[in-house]
């Protein structure tokens, strides 16, 4: 074992010498302490961020406006779910591609949705004691597309002038004035909320993809992220609800979506995905990239780190 | 006691036990594996990093385990199940944290030279596995914040056609993945990166100045 | 905003909205700022703070 260090030591090699006592379980304890210590004063401070969810109920009773409009564009399956494409239905030119690479569609439809049964039908079909209100439903499915769509129509341009959507009374929007007035109604009363998890057949459940594609058609739900700075072009991925730190290490993944092309680009989650994979595989890869894998000695910060190594070995 | 493969009898040398032990042993003997002294050139506060990354890991994992005891919705309605969410929530800030200063480091180190390039891949794997991890936390936390975070997430996911076997508004599926899966994967990389660092020993310094000079004007560039 | 409980322990109430920084199209959370600004120190400071000296082993 040496007692100079050598002035160009080999990293292939083991290291001649020479060494110091170096404690590793007395470090790791150590540092076990500093870190829980500084867990539990953070904690301390400032606690944890818990804002509480928005369910169907509570965005039926504070926009109830709102929720009906959102309503009517899945009954209508012109909303942003019912043309999503896959993997919750068929919808041509709906996906996102990477030049000719459509990996969306290679996914396939494998969480089917149909917005207007699920969303709409099957839960005001489920509302018991409505003899009235299953003949409205019964008229609007028999009735030629072309005539829902009318109805659906009349009642969105009248919703847009009215103060409140109640049950606007009139022969031009058929039964889908009654309908929305029901399903507003199961809405605020909590039902909805219920029977879009579990539907009619189940009781135990721990997926939310219905609720939480309903709530996310509405600007009620869009709103509150906003003002919560959570949008994608606010740089959002970063943020935590409130004056928290947030994810910060997502910091390079929702920078390209701030600029272009990925700002303006209907491929933007695709691509972005794409770069940021190919970013990754070159973070893995940093030691047999040439140029960036000799980077450091350019850079010779190592001199600051090996200064003691370098005063010894250079005099 | 033997100590050597070549010193045990034939049958026992062809025995699987005995192939494993003797390249565990033989990789990392009991004074590598945990050795109590290191290179004179390991002084800096840089290297205290990678052990305070591996000391917030394990405060994430206790609080984690204590808000696992008592079941995703604990946390929301007593004082001290905030408590230990507070602690999850700081404990992983400073894991990234740490980590991150680790990396820092490690790059401006070259920590991959001198056949080194498989710890600095273990590592990378983790820190990104990691981030899969905390992006599975938080959208297991049953709040607004939760909620979009689905919302937004799914984009992502299905615009490359892993949305449905991922499915980020299946919090079933999310928590089992934070919970179990991802906590296995990260300690199992992290126990790989820390056995990799033993067996090669941290990485010396580059060529000092006059010896970089020479070989330069000699033999060719410095390694 | 409503909080199910009060808050458990802390000595600052982060629940209001965040202040940000603007720089053209950037924008971040002052908390963000923050830890990254904490991140670099940290760095530099671990780098320059003398490490103690330890005895050489025989």
């Amino acid at each position: 074992m040496s007692s100079t260090p050598p002035a160009a030591p080999d990293p292939a090699a083991p290291w001649p010498g020479p060494f110091v006592r170096y404690d590793l379980v007395k470090e790791l304890v150590i540092a076990l302490a500093v870190i829980a210590g500084l867990a539990v004063v953070l904690t301390i401070l400032f606690s944890s961020p818990d804002d509480p969810p928005v369910t169907i109920q509570s965005w039926s009773r504070a926009d109830p406006a709102d929720f009906v409009a959102t309503s009517l564009t899945e009954l209508a399956g012109t909303s942003e779910v019912a043309e999503y494409g896959p993997p919750y239905n068929h919808t041509p030119e709906a996906t996102q591609k990477i030049g000719p690479l459509d990996l969306q569609s290679a996914g396939g439809v494998k969480i089917p949705i149909d917005t207007a049964r699920d969303f709409v039908l099957d839960p005001l079909r489920s509302i018991p004691g409505s003899p009235r209100l299953q003949r409205e439903v019964r008229r609007y499915e028999a009735a030629p597309a072309a005539l829902r769509s009318a109805w659906i129509e009349r009642y969105e341009a009248a919703l847009e002038g009215a103060r409140f959507p109640g049950a606007l009374p009139s022969a031009r929007f058929g039964p889908v004035a009654p309908m929305m007035a029901a399903l507003l109604a199961d809405a605020k009363s909590g039902g909805l909320d219920g029977v879009l998890l579990t539907g009619e057949h189940t009781f135990y459940q721990t997926n939310y993809t219905k609720p939480l594609l309903f709530l996310s058609g509405g600007e009620y739900f869009e709103g509150r992220a906003e003002g919560q700075h959570l949008l994608g072009t606010q740089w959002g991925m970063m943020n935590e609800t409130g004056s928290y730190p947030g994810q910060v290490w997502l910091w390079l993944f929702t920078f390209w979506y701030q600029v272009e092309p990925f700002l303006e680009s209907p491929n933007a989650d695709a691509l972005v995905f794409v770069v940021m994979a190919a970013l990754s595989l070159a973070f893995i890869c940093v030691p047999f990239i040439p140029g960036l894998r000799e980077l450091p000695r350019h850079l010779r910060v190592y001199r600051l780190i090996w200064r003691d190594h370098y005063r010894e070995v250079e005099g | 006691m033997n100590e050597g493969g070549t010193d045990l009898p034939p049958e026992e040398q062809q025995m699987w036990t005995t192939w494993v032990r003797e390249r565990a042993v033989g990789a990392l003997p009991p004074e590598k594996l945990l050795p109590d002294r290191q290179p004179s050139y390991v002084s800096s506060w840089i290297y205290v990093f990678g052990v305070a990354a591996l000391a917030s890991l394990v405060v994430v994992i206790a609080s984690g385990m204590i808000l696992g005891l008592k079941g995703p919705s604990w946390w929301h309605i007593t004082g001290i199940g905030r408590f230990f969410n507070g602690i999850h929530l700081w404990a992983v800030e400073l894991f990234f944290f740490t980590m991150v200063v680790h990396l820092w480091g490690k790059f401006f180190m070259a920590a991959w030279r001198g056949g080194r390039g498989r710890t600095w891949v273990s590592g990378a794997v983790v820190f990104l596995v990691a981030i899969g991890a905390a992006f599975t936390g938080y959208l297991s936390q049953q709040n607004f914040d939760s909620q979009w975070i689905a919302s937004e997430g799914k984009d992502g996911l299905n615009s490359v056609g892993i949305g449905s076997f991922f499915n980020v508004a299946d919090f079933g599926q999310m928590y089992t993945f934070h919970v179990i899966l991802l906590p296995l994967a990260v300690s199992a990389l992290i126990v790989w990166h820390i056995l990799l660092v033993r067996r090669s020993g941290v990485v010396p310094p580059y060529a000092a100045r006059a010896v970089a000079a020479a070989k330069a004007g000699g033999e060719g560039p410095p390694p | 905003m409503e909080l199910l409980i009060p808050v458990f322990g802390a000595v600052f109430d982060l629940s209001h909205e965040a202040h940000y920084v603007h720089w053209h199209f950037f924008q971040m959370s002052v908390p963000n700022v923050i830890v990254i600004v904490l991140m670099i120190a940290v760095f530099i400071v671990a780098i320059l703070v003398p490490f103690p000296k330890r005895e050489r082993t025989p």
